[in-house]
């Protein structure tokens, strides 16, 4: 099988390297080692116990050493690998990020109709062309929806569509 | 017979108006999910999930399971029109699905594919009527010694048979297992993992972690890879075109065999899930066949095979999730995550505990097997309506249900902030290449190790050996490290021969 499915899919570009290693292979390994090595920290104040009593530490502490090595495996087996890191698209990323946070903060306070008009006006801004119509027509149907399921499902679905 | 007697009872189930209308909900939305090509059936389950809190666990798992085998119907449609797998399972179906349609029998391929999938998932069906009751007994027998290594062994081949690198799929699946920790310890009721956020003492919401890391993540990937423009090939949807002649029937008959039996084998195994049987059941019938060299210009054959493997092979994945408690895939980790939020402990004992669980999962897979050849061949020129809807469309409402599951899983706005934290660190991941979805597996299948290993150092007075001196534990530790050895060399050699032509250009 020489043509597996590649779920990652590879940028073009020439890769970085610091060293001989690959930067983004460097960054994983290392972030991957970090993560283990706190975790096996944090564990040995949980309480080790026995082998006869096992304590809240001890399953947690050995998953960090393992994870600690496998970074650094990582790192190693990385170092002929061709990848690039590819360029992120800040402005998409923060205008998610935005809408998700205002519907989160509205939700309760504001109540869900608010909630899904914050959302949907703030993650439109992710595309380079703002598009008042449509999101319109999206934050219509999404409050139809709502509305529908606060309806339909009265108390399993808790949702307050306006303010209190 | 006492087979008869089970399903007698499994369609009673199944068959109750709220069941039926859980799997024809589930199938729907399941082929809709798999034919837009960005969401799989991952994000499709976890948006989802928050709805079956208010069903019982039997319509919430018939639910679910419909969404998973639903996806793999519809996501042919995309890779057959646009040359672009709605899912990856359906990557195969490019090759020679695309090239038809080019030749304007994109009505024969989509409804080939529905026909191959009915085949291919009833085969595998059969397979778990037949062969769920003795895995059973074979399991029940088993205790936490050997529960511990199983789970060892399926953890390491879902994270290393799967596409990428195997050692980042291990570290990943480790990295779930110690988020998995996270919350009250449940033998010492020593908080773990917590930051000091109350929300964290329950554990991680394995929904909340699922929509973030591929809702979110994979919406933010698509904007990194900028969108594909989607040009749609005109299809006829007429029955006349439909129809597969005399001819094209003969080709596929024996490819939908081979590839559901095929995809049988592979979907049991735990790892190697429906995307690695369609790929095999592909490059099997290419060696096959009298005409090798004309695949990947459009025969039914390579449609066909590829198609009835990866359902095949999608079904006989609840085999070991439902008999033992181990799911082979991560689609497979989520639906177990789902009946554990609803109190039903997947394992041997869920046949004997909950039959009627067990055997309505199974009726309603025939039902939504039959609904989906039925829908699907009048519905294709919905389908390929739906492909049209442009991504500036589809994002937000995605973003809108993934605000809605989030927050409606338990009626927190801290979910949707933990949501953005997760989707940004899947992101990340992504971007560093490390995979997510071993992650996601050892989220919901770390608690449980724990468990064991801490019970059976318990049973064996603290003598570590435990796991070496129990012979079916041994067995099975012995095959993890055969399978971790020859993947990694396999994987070694595979990138020092891709990497010679390189270096000699």
């Amino acid at each position: 099988m020489t043509d597996e499915p590649d779920a990652m899919g590879e940028p073009d570009g020439k890769p970085v390297r610091i060293a001989g290693f690959n930067v983004v292979e460097l960054v994983g390994g290392g972030v991957l080692s970090a993560v283990g090595i706190a975790a096996a920290i944090a564990s040995a104040n949980y309480g080790l116990g026995t082998l006869r009593q096992v304590g809240p530490g001890m399953f947690p502490m050995c998953l960090g050493i393992v994870l600690a090595l496998m970074g650094v495996a990582v790192i190693f087996d990385g170092r002929r690998s061709m990848s690039v890191a590819p360029r992120a698209p800040w402005r998409p990323i923060l205008a998610i990020c935005a809408g998700l946070a205002a519907f989160g903060l509205l939700v309760e306070r504001m109540g869900a109709i608010a909630a899904i008009v914050g959302l949907v006006v703030l993650v439109g801004f992710a595309e380079p062309k703002f598009r008042p119509k449509t999101l319109a027509g999206i934050a219509l149907a999404a409050i139809a929806f709502m509305s529908v399921l606060a309806w339909a499902f009265y108390g399993a679905v808790n949702i307050q569509l306006l303010p209190e | 017979m006492e087979l008869l007697d089970n399903m007698a009872l499994g369609f009673g189930v199944a068959l109750s108006w709220s069941s039926l209308l859980a799997c024809l909900i589930g199938v729907t939305v399941g082929t809709f999910i798999g034919v837009l090509p960005g969401i799989g059936p991952l994000a499709g389950i976890s948006l989802l999930l928050p709805l079956t809190f208010t069903q019982t666990p039997v319509d919430a798992i018939v639910m679910l399971a419909g969404i998973y085998y639903g996806t793999m119907y519809g996501s042919s449609t995309a890779a057959i029109l646009l040359n672009l797998p709605g899912t990856v399972t359906s990557a195969v179906v490019c090759f020679d699905g695309y090239p038809m349609a080019k030749q304007g029998r994109a009505g024969v391929a989509l409804a080939m594919t529905t026909f191959a999938s009915f085949i291919g998932g009833c085969f595998s069906i059969v397979l778990m009527m037949a062969f769920a009751p003795p895995l059973v007994a074979v399991a029940s027998s088993f205790g936490s010694p050997e529960y511990f290594s199983m789970t060892i062994l399926g953890l390491l081949a879902a994270s290393t048979l799967s596409a990428g690198s195997p050692i980042k799929g291990i570290a990943m699946v480790v990295v779930g297992l110690l988020v998995g920790m996270a919350g009250t310890d449940v033998n010492s009721g020593y908080d773990r993992f917590t930051f000091g956020v109350d929300e964290f003492l329950d554990g991680v919401n394995i929904v909340v972690l699922a929509m973030g890391m591929f809702g979110v993540g994979e919406i933010f990937w698509n904007f990194t890879e900028g969108q594909k423009s989607a040009q749609v090939e005109k299809v006829d949807v007429s029955w006349k075109a439909l129809m597969p002649s005399r001819r094209d029937w003969k080709d596929s008959a024996f490819p939908i065999g081979r590839g559901a039996g095929l995809g049988a084998v592979i979907g049991i195994l735990p790892g190697a899930g429906a995307a690695i049987a369609s790929f095999i059941a592909y490059s099997v019938e290419k060696r096959v066949s009298k005409h090798p060299e004309k695949f990947g210009t459009g025969v039914i054959e390579g449609v066909a095979a590829a198609e009835s493997a990866n359902n095949s092979a999608a079904q006989a994945a609840f085999i070991p999730t439902m008999a033992l408690g181990i799911p082979g895939s991560v689609t497979m980790a989520l639906i177990l995550g789902a009946l554990l939020i609803h109190g039903v402990q997947p394992g041997p004992l869920v046949m004997t505990t909950n039959p009627e669980l067990f055997w309505g999962l199974i009726a309603s897979f025939w039902i939504g097997n039959a609904l989906l050849l039925v829908l699907n061949l009048p519905l294709i020129g919905v389908w390929v309506r739906m492909l049209t809807i442009p991504y500036h469309v589809l994002y937000p409402g995605i973003l809108f249900f993934i605000c809605l599951g989030a927050y409606s899983s338990q009626n927190n706005p801290f979910d949707v902030f933990l949501v953005i934290a997760f989707g940004v660190i899947g992101y990340g991941m992504r971007v560093l290449q490390l995979p997510a979805a071993p992650a996601l597996l050892g989220l919901v299948l770390g608690p449980m190790m724990e468990e064991h290993f801490r019970r059976a150092l318990l049973i064996a007075r603290g003598d570590a050996t435990v796991f070496l001196t129990q012979p079916i534990s041994a067995g099975l530790l012995l095959l993890s490290v055969i399978l971790v050895v020859s993947t990694v060399r396999s994987s070694w050699k595979k990138r020092r021969r891709a990497a010679e032509p390189t270096a000699a250009a």
